[in-house]
C-alpha cells in the first residue's frame, strides 16, 4: 500500500509564508510522497519560488512537483526550478523519477502540459505558426509524458503515476466554463497515459472543476487544484500489483 | 456602440487585470447574471481577497456586484481515498 498525498494550484507568495507548512509538516504521518501538480506561485518569481521551496523543503517524504502556467509567468521557469531544486523538491518536465516505499518501486511521470481540447473538439497543427506553435507544445509534453512512463515500465516499477498540471480529461473539469475547455487540458495526455499505462493521473489548473474523473481506458484521474479539494491536500492509496 | 452597454468588455478586462495584477487570479468566475454580476472562488488569504475585491470594485464601478469569494482551508484531509 503506497499512501500518495497531492495538491496543486497553491499560487503561494511572500504574503502566503507559513499556510501551508502546518499541514506539511504532518505528512510523515499521512503518506509516503507528496505531489505538487503545479501553479505553485501566483508569477513565478525567484521571491515566490523562495516561498515554495521554504514550504514545501525539508518535509519527512519525498516532494515531487511540475510546474504551471502560473510559474512561467516571470519568464524564469528554469530559476523556479532551481530554486525548487536547492530546497530538495525534484521538479518534472518530460521526466521520471522513482521513490522507494517499503519495498515497492513507485515512479512518477511529470509534464506541465498544456492546452488544445479534448478529443472531437480541439485544436490541431494547421495553419498559422502561432496555431501550430501551441499545438505543437501540447503534443511535446504529451510524448515527454509517454517516453518518461515507458522509461518508468522498464524500470520496474510496482506503481506508475502521471503528474500534469493542465488536464487529461474533461470530466475533472465539470463545473468550469465549457468554453475554456480547450485552455485548461489536452486529450493528447491522456492518449499518452493510456498508450503507456499509469495507476493514477493528477493533474491541477481547473480550480472551478471536479475531484474525480477517469481516462477512456479507465486510468484514475484525480484534479488536486487546491479549490477542490478545499483542504491543504488529499492523500490517495495505491496498491501495488499482488498487494 | 457608445460606450453605455459595455459590460462585457469590461468582465473580459477584469480577467485580464486579475490574472496581470499583484493577485494572478485566474481561478475566479465571474459572470453577468442580468444587470448584476457575481464573482465566486478561493484564494489563499485575506489579503488576496481584499485585494480582489479592491479591483473588482474599481473595474466595475457603477455596477451591483455579488462577491463569494471563499479562503483556502490549509488543514491536513481528515480522510484517505482508496483506490483499490
Amino acid at each position: 500500500m503506497i499512501r500518495v498525498a497531492a495538491v496543486g494550484d497553491i499560487h503561494l507568495g511572500p504574503d502566503s509564508r507559513g499556510l501551508l507548512r502546518p499541514a506539511f509538516a504532518t505528512l510523515g504521518e499521512l503518506a509516503d510522497l507528496l505531489l505538487l501538480a503545479g501553479d505553485l506561485t501566483r508569477h513565478g518569481t525567484p521571491e515566490e519560488a523562495v516561498v515554495v521551496g521554504e514550504e514545501a523543503g525539508g518535509l519527512p517524504v519525498p516532494v515531487i512537483a511540475v510546474l504551471g502556467n502560473h510559474d512561467y509567468d516571470a519568464g524564469g521557469p528554469d530559476e523556479v526550478t532551481r530554486i525548487l531544486t536547492a530546497h530538495g523538491v525534484r521538479v518534472l518536465e518530460r521526466a521520471s523519477t522513482t521513490v522507494r516505499v517499503d519495498g515497492r518501486l513507485v515512479g512518477v511521470a511529470g509534464t506541465k502540459g498544456f492546452g488544445g481540447g479534448f478529443a472531437g473538439r480541439s485544436g490541431g497543427e494547421f495553419g498559422e505558426p502561432e496555431m501550430k506553435a501551441f499545438v505543437r507544445h501540447s503534443r511535446e509534453c504529451a510524448d515527454g509524458l509517454r517516453a518518461a512512463l515507458d522509461r518508468l515500465a522498464e524500470e520496474g516499477c510496482d506503481l506508475r503515476i502521471a503528474l500534469t498540471h493542465f488536464a487529461p480529461v474533461p470530466d475533472t473539469l465539470a463545473g468550469e466554463p465549457p468554453e475554456i475547455f480547450p485552455f485548461l487540458g489536452s486529450y493528447l495526455l491522456a492518449e499518452a497515459i493510456d498508450g503507456a499505462g499509469a495507476d493514477l493521473a493528477v493533474h491541477g489548473h481547473a480550480h472551478l472543476g471536479t475531484e474525480r474523473g477517469l481516462t477512456a481506458c479507465g486510468v484514475r484521474v484525480r484534479n488536486v487544484a487546491q479549490p477542490v479539494l478545499g483542504r491543504a491536500f488529499a492523500v490517495y492509496q495505491l496498491h501495488a500489483h499482488g498487494d | 456602440m457608445s460606450g453605455a452597454d459595455d459590460t462585457e468588455y469590461r468582465l473580459a478586462h477584469l480577467r485580464d487585470r486579475l490574472a496581470d495584477d499583484e493577485v494572478g487570479e485566474l481561478g475566479l468566475r465571474i459572470e453577468l447574471h442580468g444587470a448584476r454580476v457575481t464573482v465566486r472562488g478561493t484564494v489563499p488569504n485575506e489579503r488576496r481577497r481584499a485585494a480582489v475585491e479592491r479591483i473588482v470594485n474599481e473595474a466595475l464601478a457603477g455596477l451591483t456586484v455579488h462577491t463569494d469569494i471563499a479562503l483556502v482551508d490549509g488543514r491536513p484531509p481528515t480522510g484517505v481515498e482508496d483506490l483499490p
